[in-house]
């Protein structure tokens, strides 16, 4: 029943649908952020598209779903179609969710040094018709779930980082989180609140460095966001 | 109790298995598949007074695969995008406590205690301890492995599962 249409490994993708101009990244204070933002309706085309592969209730469930999103918030909100992967700060995160796709909760919990414990789980629209929670269920169990065809690449990645960091010379430097971060913020749709910057960058972890730095040392002089800084200098 | 050759035949069977898992020729260990297999491994919980607290049909698991995904998987292995095993894993797959039920016409219940070793790099070691359920339809001369139900031991699963059990 569960159709794999590789895009589905990373919907914030252009790829996806769109292209990267559309797609933003959102930082929001107190450290929050958004990535893989896109507004209008490409997203929703994406998920129609594949709805279709499943069949008429399939569709009929996601339009609905739409006419709601459409009806229940204004039509800057309403032209956000699902969120991509987000941050509640410190350590609550979720990742990409539609009609079609649960909305997966990870919660990271240190365990001591260079050691981290990831809670996962996802939630799904508990009126959805039967055939949507399967799908929904399959989608999450094979991509993002702990076997995952997306999530295990995620966690060598923080294997090998962390590895990284361990010899002589990975102690003595400091991070990198200059990528994209010169660029000017841009403009966001009208009302929609938070700093919008260009997709691929590192805008929101600078952000969510500086909001952990602020909380333990208190605020750095004259400097509210440390990627603002960062642009200052470029 | 099963005849000594069967019990032989399906040892022979799992160990062949294992070693096409460990040495990563997954086409031909998914070749070992029915086309309407199913590949499961269902979560668990720790629960007071529940030692087998598993998850059921239709809530979360680790795998919940056809065949049709199981390739999808292999497919994915073998390009450049699938960092995880890149290098790959050095793997050692143990098997023991075969159980053989009959179920007539050929087909098989299968039961076996499962230990996979993974080293990846230099430090990561990690370990995979569990038991297999496994039914398996006759075949010609040997079996297709129509449902696998793997069931760990741990609750916390030690890194992101890049491997086969």
């Amino acid at each position: 029943m569960f159709k794999l249409d590789i895009r589905q490994i990373n919907p914030a993708n252009p790829s996806f649908g769109g292209n990267e101009a559309d797609y933003y990244n959102i930082g929001l204070d107190n450290g929050h952020g958004m990535t893989g933002i896109v507004f209008g309706d490409v997203r929703y085309q994406r998920y129609l598209e594949l709805a279709k592969t499943y069949g008429p209730e399939v569709v009929e469930y996601v339009e609905e779903c739409h006419q709601r999103l459409i009806k229940a918030f204004p039509k800057s909100q309403s032209a956000l179609y699902g969120l991509s992967f987000s941050n509640i700060f410190p350590n609550l995160s979720f990742n990409d969710f539609s009609a079609l796709r649960p909305i997966g909760f990870y919660l990271w919990l240190p365990k001591g040094p260079n050691v981290l414990e990831a809670w996962n789980w996802c939630a799904i629209d508990r009126d959805a018709p039967k055939v949507i929670k399967e799908i929904a269920r399959l989608d999450y169990t094979r991509i993002q779930s702990v076997s995952g065809i997306a999530a295990q690449d995620d966690t060598e990645n923080f294997e090998q980082v962390t590895e990284a960091t361990q010899g002589v010379v990975g102690q003595r430097l400091d991070f990198n989180y200059q990528m994209n971060v010169g660029e000017a913020l841009l403009d966001g749709p009208p009302d929609c609140p938070g700093r919008f910057s260009p997709y691929i960058s590192e805008t929101n972890q600078l952000n969510f460095y500086k909001h952990w730095s602020e909380l333990c040392e208190g605020p750095a002089s004259g400097q509210s966001h440390g990627w603002r800084r960062a642009a200052a200098q470029s | 109790m099963v005849g000594v050759e069967l019990q032989h035949r399906v040892e022979q069977f799992l160990y062949r298995e294992v070693r096409l898992l460990s040495e990563r020729r997954y086409e031909e260990w998914l070749d070992l598949f029915s086309d309407d297999a199913r590949y499961w491994m269902p979560a668990r919980e720790t629960i007071d007074g529940q030692p087998d607290a598993l998850y059921g049909e239709g809530e979360m698991a680790y795998f919940d695969d056809d065949k049709e995904f199981l390739a999808a998987r292999i497919e994915r292995s073998r390009s450049s995008l699938a960092h995880a095993e890149q290098p790959p894993s050095r793997l050692r797959y143990f098997v023991s406590n075969v159980e053989v039920e009959e179920l007539g016409g050929g087909d098989i219940n299968v039961r076996c205690n499962l230990l996979v070793y993974q080293s990846r790099l230099e430090r990561t070691e990690v370990s995979y301890v569990g038991r297999r359920e496994d039914r398996f339809s006759e075949a010609g001369q040997s079996w297709r492995i129509a449902s696998r139900k793997i069931i760990l031991d741990q609750t916390l699963i030690p890194r992101t599962l890049s491997i086969f059990l």
